[in-house]
């Protein structure tokens, strides 16, 4: 008894000094965005800021932290909403007239395990030729683009799940497409359609390459915007911990929805065969 | 309400698999009809042509003298209970039941007093504002029923609506909606692989196997004077004993055949029956045979089978005995209640009157039993 | 009741006009459902990699203002005989056969680690998740201020005990595995949820079963665990061996691909050839390399699981 409390006690010790470790560089910068200019670069560095400072949040926003968050606000949410409209209904197409795991799924899932430098060229040379380079509309279709495979396939795995007698059931009622999507579909699978709309929100969010290359002055996202300011020689890391605090932190309170979501997916999708 | 007819259907799934063979039949305005067959017998495509879910391959399918093949669910104005998942989820009962009135466009305060009326036939009016998930089974199914009934449906399909609720609930479901049928005087269809449910619901009823129709008529009908071998197995609480005998032989006066490796008594008057070969099918009811221990003198012309005892199980009045002859197992039920012992060796007895006989080539009916009219009442009650 | 089971007549195929329009109808369904996103996807494949195609068989170049021409094979054979794509490709492959190994042996051990305590296993799931969810971004940015050689906090603390610590992303020797161990930090996280999802599959009783039978911890894990966890660990090894060609964020912002060429894997060669010199002819040739490489490259992998026959591996995923 008393053997397996101190394993019990060893194990949660191992765990939190690991956890510790892997999360110290991002403690540090978030420490550091709370610390005046003049203690980001003392050698040996202080580890709690003296003066502690809430200066690096408003000039971060001020020097290109609020616009970044604004374009990728604007680039993300449109590209989500995109993908998850034409994405729908194919899904639904998939879902119920394909078999699971068929050439079809197979062919759109292997364009999302693109890597992005693959086609970046081709479309900085169409956006030029189009006039779409360093502008929302440009970003929005590269996002849609490598969002909207993802997002059929999540939202045709959630459908699969759906028992086939509701949409039946609909059509006994007497519905047509458009209110068996609007009135049955939709509602059912809204919790699969809120998880692919969030993870799509979040790629979009997070990407970097395609914004570095694709747009220009007129177009910033927040990961180029903070890009941008580390070409200085010493970079204002207060503010750029400030910025990613703000941009990047409330991802954080979705991971423990992501772990939940990954290992059930995973489970449902090996465990079943 | 409509009267309805179907002519030679067929439906075939792709290229291969021919799930309805050629049915016919026809169900009258207001009837409760019965389908019933086991899995993979058809009943349940029949079901599903009627409602319009599936096309029909080949064949027609008229109501009241017009053709709906060519027609939607809605065209035909037919309403569907499902056996599972029958109740839009993220709707509220009233929600439910009012989905199809809001689609043909009625205006609020018709909905309202329909759905109210619905409510209360079917005593739903305390469940109206939950959601499929807080209620049971039953209360569900009573929703998905009220659903369908609410748009005065030309016919009402019923897909195993209460097959997976548990046996009380099943039986007072069972009532209800045979009751609510009849005062309603909807056509109903109800698909089912119960007998149970076949026979105490329906007005008459429809035996498939194999995609192909085996016998149409009432309970009393089918059971009484079943057509094949398989109906009068498939048919009924208790499936029917079936002694498939060959090597008919006359013996002074006395015939015999072989069964299971053994040789029983044939009774003389079923003689004829048998085919050239000497084989001969035949069958009799648990509720028509009589056992006896060792000692006790078989009737008179009586066809007479000895085995052991399986297992002796008692059913309230009854004693049900399960007797094992060579591979085949007997069940005979022993109103006397008399104890068992395993292995037991007993001889199962049945009259000759009492007996079926089948044609050994086609399984075809031959003879009925003379004293079959008044069991199935009987077998009813023993449940 | 009999028991039987149904048999299916196969024998002349449904006649009938009812039929083939209802199939008719059916398939225009589908078509309208699919359309519009099938039409986007394809669009967006074959548009911008046709520009991709013709860039590479010429002399596409932005910044110097001679006439576009057709060069055929050039730009491939200049790339493969150039000693920056192989060394460049080496690196790729360290990111890919290296990293991705010990991703699954340090995401193993994490995993089971978390598995074997009763509380709180989703609390530090999401926690150890952490890495994962960031933008590269701000990854590349918090190694880089905490791997500074001046200011930055590991240095200060390896220094405090004496100890003379390398420059890191700086380095020539440290710069790769520094960007490696990055890596490895980031993407960890994924392979202990997959690994997690597959140790939860596992029922108890089998573990009851192993203790009845008298087995020890050690066969435990090598007789029962491993092997259950198999297929786990080959979906893992696909996704992060296709991901491995995308690494680029953090070695743009810890290395930018140095020093020297130290760091440079063939994503950030193409960037620096395309966007840093405006060869256009040549990133393209070297995005179509990639493409073939990682196509050959997954092919290969599941080609050799599938003949190992390691459980469901080949599946919807990958």
């Amino acid at each position: 008894m008393n053997r397996s409390l101190g394993l019990t006690v060893l194990r949660h010790l191992t765990l939190i000094v690991l956890l510790l470790a892997v999360l110290s560089p991002l403690l540090w910068l978030l420490l550091t965005a709370f610390k005046p200019y003049e203690e980001l670069f003392n050698s040996p560095p202080t580890v709690m800021p003296i003066n502690g400072t809430l200066v690096n949040f408003t000039e971060g926003w001020a020097i290109g932290g609020g616009k970044g968050i604004m374009d990728s606000l604007i680039v993300s949410s449109v590209s989500t909403v995109i993908c998850l409209i034409l994405g729908f209904p194919a899904a639904y197409a998939l879902a119920r007239r394909f078999p699971p795991h068929g050439q079809l799924s197979f062919t759109i899932l292997s364009l999302r395990m693109m890597p992005p430098i693959v086609p970046v060229i081709g479309f900085y040379l169409l956006y030029q030729e189009l006039s779409l380079f360093d502008t929302y509309t440009g970003l929005i279709i590269v996002y849609t683009f490598m969002n909207l495979p993802l997002v059929i396939w999540l939202l045709a795995e959630f459908m699969r799940q759906i028992p086939k007698s509701y949409e039946e059931a609909a059509r006994v009622d007497g519905a047509g497409w458009f209110q068996l999507f609007r009135d049955v579909l939709l509602p059912l699978s809204l919790p699969g359609v809120m998880t692919a709309g969030i993870l799509a929100m979040i790629f979009a969010w997070n990407e970097f390459l395609f914004s570095l290359v694709l747009t220009g002055d007129a177009v910033i996202t927040l990961p180029k915007a903070l890009a941008s300011f580390f070409l200085f020689q010493q970079p204002n890391w207060g503010q750029l911990g400030a910025i990613g605090i703000v941009a990047f932190g409330p991802l954080l309170l979705l991971s423990y929805y992501m772990q939940k979501l990954l290992i059930r997916s995973f489970s449902i999708e090996l465990g079943g065969r | 309400m409509a009267s309805i007819e179907l002519r030679n259907v067929n439906k075939w799934y792709g290229q291969a698999v021919h799930a309805v063979k050629d049915v016919s039949f026809t169900i009258e305005d207001g009837e409760f009809f019965g389908l019933l067959g086991p899995s993979g017998s058809g009943k349940t495509s029949v079901l599903r042509m009627l409602a319009g879910l599936e096309t029909i391959t080949e064949g027609d399918m008229l109501f009241d003298g017009v053709s709906v093949a060519d027609k939607t669910p809605q065209q035909r104005n037919i309403a569907m209970v499902f056996e599972q998942n029958a109740l839009y989820p993220h709707m509220t009962a009233r929600q439910n039941i009012a989905y199809p009135l809001k689609i043909r466009g009625k205006s609020k305060a018709e909905i309202n007093e329909m759905v109210g009326d619905v409510a209360r036939m079917l005593h739903i009016d305390h469940l109206i504002d939950r959601r499929a998930s807080q209620m049971s089974g039953g209360q569900q199914q009573r929703v998905a029923i009220a659903r369908a009934l609410v748009r005065r449906p030309n016919l009402l399909c019923l897909d195993e609506p209460i097959a997976h609720l548990d046996t009380l609930l099943r039986a007072r479901l069972r009532g209800e909606l045979k009751r609510l049928q009849r005062s309603l005087g909807t056509t109903s269809v109800i698909v089912t692989h119960d007998p149970i449910e076949a026979m105490t619901m329906t007005d008459r009823l429809a035996v498939m196997r194999d995609g192909m129709l085996q016998q149409i008529g009432t309970a009393d009908e089918i059971h009484n004077r079943p057509v094949n071998a398989f109906v009068s197995q498939f048919f009924g609480l208790h499936s029917m004993n079936m002694f498939r005998l060959s090597h008919l032989r006359e013996e002074a006066g006395k015939y015999y055949a072989r069964l299971e490796g053994g040789e029983v008594g044939v009774p003389e008057s079923l003689t004829p029956l048998a085919s050239a070969a000497g084989s001969l099918i035949l069958g009799c009811r648990p509720h028509a045979v009589e056992v006896l221990k060792s000692g006790e003198q078989a009737p008179a012309d009586a066809f007479t089978v000895t085995g052991k005892v399986y297992v002796a199980e008692p059913l309230g009045d009854e004693m049900l005995v399960t007797i094992q002859v060579g591979d085949l197992i007997v069940q005979a039920f022993d109103g006397r209640k008399r104890d068992y012992a395993i292995d037991e060796e007993v001889t199962v007895a049945a009259r000759s009157g009492m007996l079926y006989a089948f044609n050994p080539d086609t399984e075809a009916t031959t003879r009925f039993s003379e004293g079959s009219a008044g069991s199935l009442k009987s077998e009813i009650r023993a449940v | 009741m009999t028991d039987y089971t149904p048999t299916l007549t196969i024998s002349r195929p449904p006649p009938g006009e009812r039929s083939k329009r209802e199939r008719a109808t059916e398939r225009r369904s589908t078509m309208i459902l699919l359309a519009p996103a099938l039409v986007f996807l394809a669009l967006m494949s074959i548009w911008p990699f046709a520009y991709l195609l013709y860039a590479s068989f010429t002399s596409y170049q932005l910044a110097v203002p001679i006439p576009i021409e057709w060069v055929g094979f050039d730009n491939f054979t200049k790339l493969l005989s150039g000693e920056r794509f192989w060394s460049s490709l080496g690196i790729t492959a360290i990111f890919a056969l290296v990293a991705v190994p010990l991703q699954i042996l340090i995401g193993l051990g994490l995993a089971m680690l978390i598995n074997s305590v009763v509380r709180g296993r989703e609390i530090y799931a999401s926690l150890f998740l952490i890495p994962m969810m960031l933008a590269p971004i701000i990854v590349g940015f918090s190694w880089n201020l905490f791997l500074n050689p001046i200011y930055g906090p590991l240095n200060a603390a390896l220094r405090g005990m004496g100890l003379s610590p390398p420059a890191w992303a700086q380095s020539p020797e440290w710069a790769l595995p520094t960007v490696v161990a990055v890596d490895i930090w980031q993407w960890t996280p994924l392979v202990m949820v997959i690994l997690l999802a597959g140790l939860r599959s596992i029922p108890p009783r089998i573990f009851e079963a192993a203790k009845v039978d008298g087995s020890s911890p050690v066969q435990t894990f090598f007789n029962i665990i491993l092997p259950m966890l198999a297929p786990y660990m080959v979906v893992a090894f696909v996704l992060r061996f296709i991901d491995s060609f995308k690494v680029f964020d953090v070695i743009y912002i810890l290395t930018r691909g140095g020093p020297g060429t130290s760091t440079q894997n063939l994503a950030y060669y193409t960037y620096d050839v395309g966007f840093g010199r405006f060869q256009f002819g040549s990133a393209g040739a070297l995005s179509i390399i990639q493409l073939i490489l990682l196509i050959v490259g997954t092919s290969l992998i599941l080609a050799l699981v599938r003949r190992r026959g390691v459980g469901a591996a080949d599946g919807g995923r990958s």
